[in-house]
């Protein structure tokens, strides 16, 4: 039994799943830096990426598009799309964090706020990493098949 | 029996609404709408965010007023009392009142430094951060910072700025009005200078300076305190820091 775009019933459930889980990561995380956008700024600063001035101003967004993103993507509103821009935003902060690692700086990744330098034994890379590719699975599986149980995408536009 | 113009009208309205609605052109514009107001909303999150920058706030309250010890806004101030030997480096010491482990590697390199300040050596510069105030959303590393500059006047800066260090109280909790006054007490600032520093405390005088420290070190990429620089270059300590370890690097980067 298939449904549209040959989605398996039981992979709407697997979608559902993909989209709070990374949906929620994204709200959660948002909304841990958006009453802090300096600490923000600070935190994108501190990986040494992009010029001072331009790094400031992503870090003032960055926690309003994920919130937006994240509320989105849990809603299950424009989820093919919504999905590949988180999968995509994951794919930029595991660049970021492996550049930082590489660059032999020492960075909390900043990611559920906080940020900045730490010592070098309290790195946690791998961790950032393994973590941030988790969500950014979440995201590509919920792209290929964005056909979800509990989506607003059903509700308000059918199965188009 | 041919129907009149408004009543053909009439009849198109009713199979229009009967129709089932476009699923598609109302998934676009309902998404042109929401693309519009998540624009909105990054460009109200980069506005709002710009009025909290360091520099942004204390420019629409702040005075002008530069310690003694400090060249200009954003420069740390120089605790160097003795004649500064020839090709003597510069030690940059990048620290937060808040920060415990300033006080650690103080508590371990505090004597050393003096020394170095003292008979010349070395220019030691403190530049005095305040971030953590921003990550705990608490009051006390800005607090510190304008009362150790309020010690400057009185000539007992670094004597406060060692106080300070030693009475540290706890990370993320506001700093008690009287563990200021005990920091004067200690730094030995007495009689009208205390009137004085009493008065440049409660002005929150230092504010825009402090401010314009922090923004400064942010810009030259200093991101953690304790942060030790001898001519621009981070001491990176092999192990836990010691004065040996900092003689040397002292040493080695003077110029023969």
């Amino acid at each position: 039994v298939t449904g549209p775009l040959g989605n398996r019933p039981w992979q709407e459930w697997v979608t559902l799943v993909a989209r709070l889980i990374l949906g929620g990561a994204l709200l959660l995380a948002g909304a841990l830096k958006v009453t802090s956008p300096l600490v923000s700024a600070r935190a994108v600063q501190a990986y040494q990426i992009l010029p001072f001035d331009l790094a400031a101003y992503v870090g003032y967004a960055l926690p309003i598009v994920e919130i937006i993103l994240g509320l989105l993507i849990v809603l299950g509103l424009y989820t093919r799309i919504t999905a590949a821009l988180g999968a995509l935003l994951m794919v930029v902060f595991i660049a970021g964090i492996a550049s930082a690692w590489a660059r032999g700086l020492s960075l909390d990744c900043g990611c559920f706020g906080g940020g900045g330098q730490i010592g070098a034994a309290d790195t946690q890379y791998p961790q950032e990493i393994a973590r941030d590719l988790l969500f950014a699975a979440c995201g590509a599986w919920a792209f290929a098949r964005p056909h979800s149980a509990l989506s607003l995408d059903h509700r308000l536009f059918g199965r188009s | 029996m041919t129907s009149t113009p408004s009543g053909r009208d009439s009849r198109q309205a009713k199979i229009a609404a009967a129709a089932p609605p476009d699923p598609g052109r109302n998934r676009l514009v309902f998404g042109v709408l929401l693309a519009l107001v998540i624009v909105g909303s990054i460009v109200a999150a980069i506005t709002l965010g710009s009025r909290t920058s360091p520099t942004a706030t204390s420019a629409a309250t702040g005075t002008s007023v530069v310690p003694p010890g400090a060249s200009g806004m954003g420069e740390g101030v120089n605790i160097t009392t003795g004649t500064l030997k020839a090709g003597a480096p510069t030690l940059d010491i990048y620290e937060d009142f808040q920060c415990p482990i300033c006080k650690e590697v103080h508590a371990i390199l505090g004597t050393t430094t003096n020394e170095l300040a003292a008979s010349g050596d070395a220019k030691v510069v403190y530049h005095v951060l305040s971030f953590l105030d921003d990550n705990f959303k608490n009051s006390f590393s800005k607090p510190v910072a304008n009362a150790a500059m309020c010690a400057a006047p009185a000539g007992k800066f670094r004597e406060f700025h060692d106080a300070a260090f030693e009475g540290q109280t706890k990370e993320g909790q506001d700093v008690p009005a009287a563990a200021l006054d005990g920091f004067a007490a200690k730094a030995g600032i007495t009689g009208s200078a205390l009137d004085a520093w009493k008065t440049c405390r409660t002005a929150n005088t230092y504010a825009t300076y402090i401010a314009s420290v922090q923004d400064a070190a942010s810009r030259a990429g200093v991101t953690g305190t304790p942060t030790y620089r001898l001519n621009g270059t981070e001491i990176k300590w092999t192990a836990t820091p010691t004065p040996d370890a900092l003689k040397q690097a002292v040493a080695a980067a003077t110029k023969k």
